[in-house]
């Protein structure tokens, strides 16, 4: 089986710029963990760290409780997906994927029954005498991935394995690969700048900027509780609004924004709130729904349509709600199609549990 | 067009060797004239023990220059094509700027370094590492230094374009399947950098067969090439069929030795289609 995976005040930096800052962070045995970030966050850096084609400046990585550190990446146990699958263009697919056995001097007879067990996993059957450039994109994905696991290393690591491909095959690879990861056990990291991809996939994700974890944990926490702006708004579309700490009562906080918006929110953990301190909110555009009259105990907003753009199964509306404030909302379809144009006053309301507050 | 490119062909190419052909089942007359009979005379001459022996030694040369060559230029190559994009430019600068001056002059300069009173002796001398001038001028070592030094960027040029186009991330791949060092490096660099060598040793043994200039002018007329051998047939003996049967023997020689190591493997020739 595959093992944890422990890093300990990982730093790197490239003179003076760094790359990775004081990264601590334990995988599970068998997760699935995603570093999600916009690219020189530094999450390929950290992934390049615990390959080992880089050198921490400090800190330590531990695989199974070992220190890996100092080793070379041709003496760890952990193998990589490339973002350009990195298929030796010399080698037949049955050679692409036994490589690594050779490298472990498996014999010959236990290495054609690994690749062929792998190549049956995978699916691709009839290809084994194939080269690099005479397969699609997504059999490619399949080789890199198969020769990635056929050594059966304690770690995986996916470097953006999914960028290349087209959007439907890419949901398709995303739903495999998590069969896969899943059904080996096999401890993951997934590096991507996709989000869809990161909340499709992982067990946790780690929401990476300026070279620190900004914020990890489920996909569905993360994206529902996000604790600074930057998460918000990286992960998924917000709304995000200045506002100021009005007043606090039995767990409920009331807030105003500078046009004199009021917002109520549902005041989650233990944090010692000060009046009249600033502070961010952040509601989901699909939080939004539009109603007619303005409804008790919720917060609503009035506004004009400016934009309306259709999405397929949502509609994307833009609203001004006056003194330059824009909200982004997003409705069903189905709901509203006939009732709104461009130039309406409607009236949006959302729950105050959905209110995120932030940075506070 | 292709009709321009045919009658190029033909003029500078098909012609010259057909007129080669022709001439080396002729014989000649006391003056050096071509007499137009047909016979097997000079074929069976080029495998007289003379020239065989000069063949055999030609062939050492141009081997030997081929693996020092190789040994030299592929480290240089593949150091080069591992730079950052600046910095390779520059040093493919550097590899190219002998070509601007003759080969013949920069053979000649090489007299000046070899001979007794020379560059080298006295670099060597000053460090104490002989204890009298060395001849160098005139000696086989002549030879072989002007060779490689003739020949060496040949080696390197291709060598150098086959390995800039591979890519880091096979490297590291083969790293992080468990390859050390040594093991990449046979396992992936070798055989993806295969092309060039091959491109590298027909364009430095090819030439190093039939040079004779560089025999000439460092090793005097100590040690013959088979290039020296046509070219006097030609210009000194005045034997021209003679010459050109030589010459064809040699350019089948080439035509073969070439179409073995020009075979591209599948996969590069799909990666350049």
């Amino acid at each position: 089986m595959s093992d944890a995976i422990e890093l300990v005040g990982l730093t790197k930096r490239f003179g003076d710029v760094v790359a990775v800052d004081d990264v601590s962070l334990s995988v599970e045995p068998g997760e699935l963990l995603t570093l999600l970030g916009p690219s020189g966050c530094g999450k390929t850096t950290l992934l390049r760290l615990l390959s080992g084609f880089e050198q921490p400046t400090s800190g330590s990585i531990r695989v199974g409780g070992v220190d890996v550190t100092s080793q070379p990446p041709h003496r760890r146990d952990i193998n990589q997906v490339f973002q350009s699958y990195a298929l030796f263009p010399h080698l037949s697919v049955r050679d692409n994927i036994a490589f690594g056995l050779k490298m472990r001097r498996c014999g010959a007879p236990e290495i054609a029954r690994r690749v062929a067990a792998v190549i049956e996993l995978v699916s691709l059957e009839g290809l084994e005498g194939r080269l690099a450039h005479e397969l699609s994109g997504g059999q490619r994905q399949r080789v890199a991935l198969a020769r990635a696991i056929v050594p059966e290393p304690r770690v995986l690591l996916l470097d953006e394995p999914l960028s290349a491909l087209d959007a439907k095959l890419r949901r398709e690879m995303q739903v495999e690969l998590r069969r896969l990861q899943k059904k080996i056990g096999l401890t993951t990291i997934l590096v991507t700048h996709d989000q869809e991809e990161a909340l499709a996939m992982s067990d946790r994700v780690a929401v990476m900027t300026a070279g620190r974890i900004e914020q990890l944990g489920a996909g569905e926490a993360v994206y529902h509780q996000p604790r600074t702006r930057f998460v918000a708004d990286f992960l998924g579309e917000s709304n995000l609004i200045e506002v100021r700490v009005v007043s606090v009562s039995d767990g409920e906080i009331s807030l105003e924004s500078e046009g004199g918006w009021r917002i109520a929110a549902v005041l989650g953990g233990a944090g010692s709130v000060r009046l009249g301190i600033a502070c961010t909110v952040s509601i989901r555009p699909e939080k939004f729904r539009i109603v007619r009259e303005p409804p008790g105990g919720v917060n609503s907003i009035s506004g004009r349509v400016e934009e309306k753009t259709f999405l397929g199964a949502m509609l994307r509306l833009v609203v001004d709600a006056g003194s330059g404030r824009r909200l982004t909302i997003l409705v069903p379809e189905s709901d509203q199609t006939a009732a709104f144009s461009v130039g309406d006053a409607i009236l949006c309301a959302c729950d105050r549990r959905d209110v995120v507050v932030l940075d506070l | 067009m292709l009709t321009p490119m045919v009658l190029w062909l033909v003029l500078f190419a098909v012609l010259p060797m057909a007129i080669l052909f022709v001439y080396s089942f002729c014989s000649r007359d006391d003056l050096g004239r071509i007499v137009f009979t047909f016979s097997l005379e000079n074929y069976s001459r080029v495998f007289d023990p003379r020239y065989l022996h000069i063949m055999v030694r030609s062939f050492g040369y141009a081997s030997a220059t081929t693996a020092i060559c190789l040994i030299m230029g592929y480290p240089t190559a593949y150091f080069m094509a591992r730079r950052s994009e600046k910095i390779r430019e520059r040093l493919l600068v550097l590899v190219m700027i002998p070509f601007w001056t003759s080969f013949l002059i920069r053979t000649y300069a090489w007299i000046q370094i070899l001979k007794g009173s020379g560059l080298l002796n006295t670099v060597l001398g000053s460090t104490h590492l002989i204890a009298a001038p060395v001849e160098w001028l005139y000696t086989p070592a002549a030879v072989m230094i002007g060779l490689v030094y003739s020949f060496v960027p040949f080696m390197i040029l291709p060598i150098f374009s086959s390995a800039e186009k591979l890519s880091n991330d096979l490297i590291e791949a083969a790293h992080d399947l468990g390859a050390g060092p040594l093991r990449v490096f046979t396992t992936v660099i070798i055989p993806l950098t295969a092309p060039g060598i091959a491109a590298g040793v027909v364009l430095v043994f090819v030439p190093t067969m039939g040079m004779f200039a560089v025999s000439d002018i460092l090793g005097g007329a100590q040690v013959p090439l088979i290039g020296n051998v046509i070219q006097n047939q030609f210009l000194q003996a005045r034997n021209w069929p003679f010459g050109a049967a030589l010459g064809i023997v040699f350019t089948l020689l080439f035509a073969v030795s070439y179409g073995l190591l020009q075979r591209r493997p599948r996969w590069d020739r799909a990666a350049s289609a």
